[in-house]
């Protein structure tokens, strides 16, 4: 019953939108950004679009001089599971800078700051140090990490497939092969695979608590902390399983006996069962799981991930296999494995490239999106290498397996054939790995905000500095002025809107703020007539480092209403 | 087979039947976890 239970809520689960916004967006702060206050505030409260982790959160309180203000560590509200707290200091009469960070439910790290000052006179707003508001779980070390962990699996699942499935008739068939290589190098990688799972997970939850990796005592409590490091644990957790089940079948496999025992058709069934299971975690702990639509982006994903793996495992092996062939006995057993390895390997490749247009078509709003942000760009280069893959694994189509097929009649073939296979799949397997390293840093990467479809309509590209930008639209003229344009600063927006000379009175004008960069909603804001034609608002609106589309939505009180629209590159 | 080597198999083999259930299964919690 609780299982038909679980199934229904996934099954409904998948059915509904992801949430709109997939990273942590700062909706409410006390005290307000910018505001003077008559006492000392007790805490600061911030108040974010999902429940994050206080443990992984950072929150500062800093005066002019930059003293810290803070007298704990920031925890979550007792009432509401989205507002972290954090005491203060009695403060004295001034300016102080909030500065925090957070870790988003998918593992990407996002800050931000705002100012407010404790009255009756504070004095002029001092010029704080922000320190940086731009942070990526890209780096160098994590990609590496990540890297090994994808390739470990993928190469672990793939070996299995090809020893169980595609390379075992060749022991009924040529004297004194054997298949033992094949079970080292998966033995090999699913080792790999064990030890790089926690070893990733350990350094992405220093990154995430901002503290070494080698604090081990400090950390451990944190591994199962954030919704991502839950999905590295169960991954950890369900690759053990595979590996056992795998190690299991393969030493129950007699493939000197064409059909399979009772015993090995159930371990081969469990086997290929937590093997499936394992190619579902990392999309569950990623991006497909938090982009609409849910079900599709699921399955694509696993579809990617199930393909490529038994691609690259597939090469790995017949690598491993030629070189495990007794040398005159070589051409023979890959007369019988590439043949049927190039039929599995074309249907994978092709539904490779179908899942991965899929996701691409879902995760980029826009085909320019391609090249102008990080994430295009690292999908740009997965995609070159597994064309150059491609070719490769064509040559091997049409050249290697028709001399490899024709080796009875034509024997003289066969070597030239063997040595131009190994050569090219060397090379392919090399290609293939480094497209699994873009992936690696591709799902490290946040992909580009949906809002990144609406450029095509804007007005102009503004910024960094202050905007003053005039635009025509439906006979109105419009002065926008944004001041100082700077991101965890209140920003003063305003517009003056005339037509034929005269100002436009009682109109509604909205100004909206979207990150461009990653997926954090759109904060919005009425703007008020300060005097005929004008109106202004002054809002801690750009939270972070980056490109921001601005919107202004005017109606006007006898018109049509209308949009303009601004790209903004805002910096601390 | 002797019967002793028949009953090792066999209980590897439903050891591996059952990883793989479980496997399954962890992964049936996380997709609830997330997804729920």
């Amino acid at each position: 019953m609780r299982l038909g239970l679980a199934f229904l809520a996934v099954v409904v689960a998948l059915a509904l939108p992801a949430a709109a916004w997939a990273h942590a967006g700062l909706v409410r702060t006390v005290p307000q950004a910018n505001v003077v206050l008559d006492r000392a505030p007790p805490a600061v409260r911030l108040t974010y679009t999902e429940a994050v982790e206080p443990r992984f959160a950072a929150i500062s309180a800093t005066n002019a001089a930059g003293a810290q203000q803070t007298t704990g560590a920031p925890r979550r509200s007792p009432t509401d599971a989205k507002t972290l707290v954090v005491p203060l200091d009695h403060l004295s009469e001034g300016w102080y800078l909030v500065y925090w960070r957070v870790i988003s439910v998918d593992g990407h790290p996002v800050r931000g700051a705002f100012t407010f000052a404790v009255g009756p006179n504070p004095g002029p707003q001092p010029q704080f140090v922000i320190p940086s508001i731009s942070e990526t779980a890209a780096t160098p070390r994590l990609i590496a990490a990540r890297s090994v962990v994808f390739v470990a699996i993928m190469a672990a699942i793939g070996l299995f497939i090809l020893r169980i499935a595609t390379a075992r008739p060749v022991v009924q068939r040529v004297p004194e092969s054997r298949l033992r290589p094949l079970d080292i190098t998966f033995g090999v990688a699913s080792l790999l695979g064990l030890v790089a799972i926690p070893v990733y997970l350990v350094m992405a939850t220093a990154q995430f608590a901002l503290r070494s990796a080698f604090d081990l005592g400090a950390l451990f409590p944190l591994l199962r902390a954030s919704a991502f490091g839950r999905g590295l644990v169960d991954l950890e957790i369900v690759f053990a399983l595979f590996v056992l089940a795998g190690g299991l079948s393969l030493w129950i496999d007699r493939p000197e006996r064409e059909r399979r025992s009772i015993a090995e058709l159930l371990s081969v069934t469990g086997s290929i069962g937590a093997a499936a299971a394992v190619l579902l975690v990392p999309g569950l702990a990623g991006h497909a799981a938090q982009t609409s639509p849910r079900g599709a982006m699921l399955l694509f994903d696993w579809l990617h991930l199930a393909a490529g793996s038994i691609w690259v495992g597939g090469l790995i092996g017949l690598l491993v296999l030629w070189r495990s062939f007794p040398v005159a006995r070589r051409v023979a057993g890959l007369v019988i494995c590439v043949p049927r390895f190039s039929n599995t390997a074309f249907v994978s490749v092709l539904v490779l490239i179908g899942s991965g247009i899929g996701a691409s078509l879902v995760h980029l709003p826009t085909f320019a999106s391609l090249w102008q942000t990080s994430y295009g760009q690292a999908l740009l280069v997965k995609i070159s290498l597994l064309c150059v893959a491609l070719l490769l694994a064509a040559v091997n189509l049409l050249r290697t397996r028709p001399r490899l097929a024709a080796y009875r009649e034509r024997p003289e073939l066969g070597p030239g054939a063997a040595a131009l296979l190994r050569r090219l799949v060397g090379a392919e397997v090399l290609l293939v790995v480094g497209a699994v390293v873009a992936a690696a840093a591709l799902s490290s990467l946040p992909p580009p905000s949906k809002a990144l479809a609406k450029v095509g309509g804007a007005s102009a590209h503004v910024g960094p500095g202050p905007i003053a930008e005039v635009v025509t639209k439906n006979g109105y003229r419009v002065e926008l002025h944004v001041s100082p344009n700077r991101a965890a600063a209140e920003n003063t927006f305003s517009l003056r809107i005339t037509r034929g000379g005269q100002p436009v009175t009682g109109a509604e004008v909205v100004v909206g703020a979207t990150m461009l960069d990653m997926e954090m909603g759109t904060q919005s804001y009425a703007l008020t007539e300060t005097s005929p034609g004008v109106y202004s608002h002054a809002v801690p609106a750009l939270v972070m480092v980056g490109h921001w589309g601005l919107s202004f939505d005017v109606t006007p009180k006898n018109g049509s209403p209308f949009s303009v629209l601004l790209v903004d590159r805002a910096n601390g | 087979m002797r019967t002793g080597n028949v009953a090792l198999v066999l209980t590897a083999a439903l050891v591996a039947l059952l990883a793989g259930v479980g496997a399954c299964i962890v992964v049936a919690i996380l997709a609830v976890d997330v997804l729920g």
